[in-house]
């Protein structure tokens, strides 16, 4: 899906939640701005860092969690967040990954390979890793699909707590009612383009549900 | 190259270490395929011709170069699922360090693949291939093997009919490391030294290193989306 | 940087004069050889077609590294137009080296090195050719072809080399003592030689052109739908 001018601006400690449709580009930009494809024309800058320019810096200062789990199934969910957490170059790896386990109540299961983990745990695990080296942006590309009440609560206070810390967060989903609720400002992306942005504050449900209906109907 | 990127291509080499012990699933079949090659050959070979001794280099390296392909798919397989290749894409590490990691751990278990088969395929032909200085020449193909294979498995692991495009682009470029390891093991096997096989193993080590060197340069064109 | 305008007309005219030139020069200007008797012929065609085999392959790595260096999509259709030709040539050089073959040692394949080398080669190339059909998305597949077509190049210098060591039963017309040939004869080949390359060059414009008016074509279908 080709985008075209996009111009997004994430603040510290903010929530951008970002709506549209199967098809939109928001897959397109999320992994544009993880760096994980080359946009034709325009620049990524995280905290200052050209992306393009010192991709290995910017790296440092992101944390995203895709579609996939980006876990490796045979290994357990230690040694998966252990790896992370050594090539994210974390001087206290061990410590850190406990506490992440247990953070979502997977220090019991520690040592069990990922691909034994139901889809809920696995998703969490994927949150906690993308969030293991603190980073100052976290994209999150559709977080909430196909989980259960747990893992969705675990999602938005890891979500809660990261931009409280400081994280520019920016997530994407096609769900109105629980993008509403999570973010600070909205953004609906359609074909490519960003055709309105508002802060939640601003916009009830139903205002917004209107919102998302006419713009999708322009297109 | 900083101390950075040896350290954490070693942390990547070890977590592919641990998978394949944890499954040894890789391991097993490019055995078993690499002993089914030099069946086969033994059988078509010995039945027509009588000395196969003859062509016990060349079927070591044939088997040698088919079960590699077979890894290499195998373990491309293995980051292409749940997108892990994507997650080390997003850590702070440069895509040379992926790849060297990378033909490391192939290059690893071609080598512990080819270990085994010499004592067989030594019983299979009847000759003695138990030479230490085989291990040069092992060492030597399987880093070449890795070497391109690792860029090309990584290229064409989003693409269909992938299992087919590997062994077709991969096995005629490593041609020129086919002929001089061929060359080097029938020689060490008639029982000349290293220095008389020399200029076979400059040929594998100019191989490896300009294609390697090359291969490093071109990897982060193929692991971007 | 467009063909588009330039009408490739004209070079394809000069290229066709150029080839009955060759053609007369080969077949009536050339003495006949005492040894081969006529079938030496084709040799005026067999060596030209294989040198400039080796320009377009030569072609296709410098363009793939303009690619990937500048991103223009028209390093991509330089890249894939010279790889086309330059099977073409290497396969032709492969049918007239069988047919020599057959004349002089009554046999229609040998393991000659160069007649092997250009068999590798087209092997390389025929895979390059095949990842292009391999890959939808435009950018990833000018991109995925670059590398082929780098690491493919890194490799022709080991692969003659390799092949050259290997065996060597080719009929030597140049070695250090200088050309072995009649004055007639040289004329022949060199007009034959500028003849194919006048034959590339026309056909890498005609074929670059026809993948820009392809390009324009879809995109004027796609802002039409």
């Amino acid at each position: 899906m080709a985008l075209s001018g996009v111009d997004l601006r994430l603040a510290r400690g903010q929530v951008y939640v970002l709506l549209g449709p199967n098809g939109a580009g928001k897959t397109t930009l999320i992994r544009i701005l993880a760096m994980l494809e080359q946009p034709s024309a325009g620049h990524v800058r995280i905290a200052g860092v050209d992306a393009r320019r010192r991709p290995v810096e910017a790296r440092r200062l992101i944390g995203a969690v895709l579609h996939q789990s980006l876990l490796y199934g045979d290994l357990t969910a230690e040694e998966n967040l252990l790896l992370y957490a050594r090539l994210y170059d974390l001087d206290d790896a061990r410590k850190r990954v406990r506490e992440a386990l247990d953070g979502i109540g997977l220090g019991r299961r520690a040592g069990d390979p990922v691909r034994t983990l139901s889809r809920g745990m696995r998703q969490c695990l994927s949150v906690a890793r993308a969030v293991l080296h603190r980073p100052h942006v976290l994209l999150l590309d559709e977080p909430y699909s196909g989980l259960d009440c747990r893992a969705a609560h675990y999602v938005s206070r890891t979500i809660e707590r990261a931009a409280r810390g400081g994280c520019a967060v920016l997530l994407t989903t096609h769900e109105l009612d629980r993008g509403l609720r999570v973010a600070d400002r909205l953004g609906i992306l359609s074909g490519g383009r960003m055709l309105a942005e508002m802060w939640a504050r601003e916009v009830s449900p139903v205002a917004l549900r209107r919102l998302y209906a006419g713009a999708l109907a322009d297109v | 190259m900083s101390t950075d990127v040896w350290r954490k291509a070693w942390v990547l080499v070890g977590k592919d270490l641990a998978l394949e012990w944890r499954t040894r699933e890789s391991f097993l079949v490019m055995l078993l395929f690499g002993a089914i090659v030099g069946a086969i050959l033994g059988l078509a070979f010995e039945l027509r011709a009588g000395g196969a001794g003859e062509v016990a280099p060349g079927a070591l390296w044939v088997a040698l170069a088919f079960a590699g392909v077979l890894g290499l798919g195998r373990s491309m397989a293995r980051e292409e699922e749940d997108g892990c290749l994507e997650g080390l894409m997003l850590a702070p590490v440069d895509a040379s360090c992926v790849y060297l990691a990378k033909v490391a751990a192939n290059a690893l278990s071609m080598l512990g693949v080819g270990l085994v088969l010499l004592p067989l395929f030594s019983a299979f032909f009847g000759v003695n291939l138990l030479r230490p200085g085989l291990l040069v020449v092992l060492l030597l193909g399987a880093a070449g093997l890795s070497g391109v294979g690792t860029l090309l498995s990584t290229m064409v692991a989003h693409m269909r009919g992938r299992e087919a495009l590997l062994p077709v682009l991969l096995l005629p470029t490593v041609v020129p490391l086919v002929i001089g390891a061929v060359r080097a093991t029938a020689g060490m096997a008639s029982g000349q030294s290293l220095s008389a096989v020399a200029t076979w193993l400059r040929l594998m080590a100019v191989f490896d290193l300009v294609l390697g060197a090359a291969a490093c340069l071109l990897y982060a064109w193929v692991t971007e989306g | 940087m467009t063909c588009r305008d330039r009408k490739p007309e004209a070079l394809i005219g000069l290229s066709a004069l150029a080839m009955e030139l060759a053609i007369v020069a080969a077949l009536v200007h050339a003495p006949t050889e005492r040894v081969m008797g006529p079938v030496q012929r084709i040799f005026y065609f067999h060596v030209p077609a294989a040198a400039m085999a080796f320009v377009a392959f030569g072609v296709t790595f410098g363009a793939s590294v303009a690619y990937l260096a500048a991103g223009h999509p028209v390093w991509d259709a330089v890249a894939c137009a010279a790889a086309e030709i330059g099977e073409l040539l290497a396969a032709l050089v492969l049918l007239t080296g069988m047919l020599w073959a057959h004349a002089a040692w009554n046999t229609w394949w040998t393991w000659d090195p160069r007649l092997t080398t250009m068999l590798v080669l087209w092997l390389i190339y025929a895979g390059y050719l095949l990842i292009r059909r391999s890959v939808e998305d435009e950018a990833r597949r000018a991109r995925y072809a670059a590398v082929v077509g780098i690491i493919g190049f890194a490799d022709v210098p080991i692969v003659v080399m390799s092949i050259r060591w290997w065996r060597t039963i080719h009929p030597a017309v140049f070695d250090e003592q200088g050309v072995h040939m009649e004055s007639r004869m040289l004329v022949a080949l060199l007009v034959s030689l500028v003849a194919f390359a006048f034959l590339f060059v026309s056909l890498l414009v005609a074929r670059v052109r026809l993948s820009e008016l392809r390009d324009e074509v879809e995109s004027l279908r796609r802002s039409v739908l």
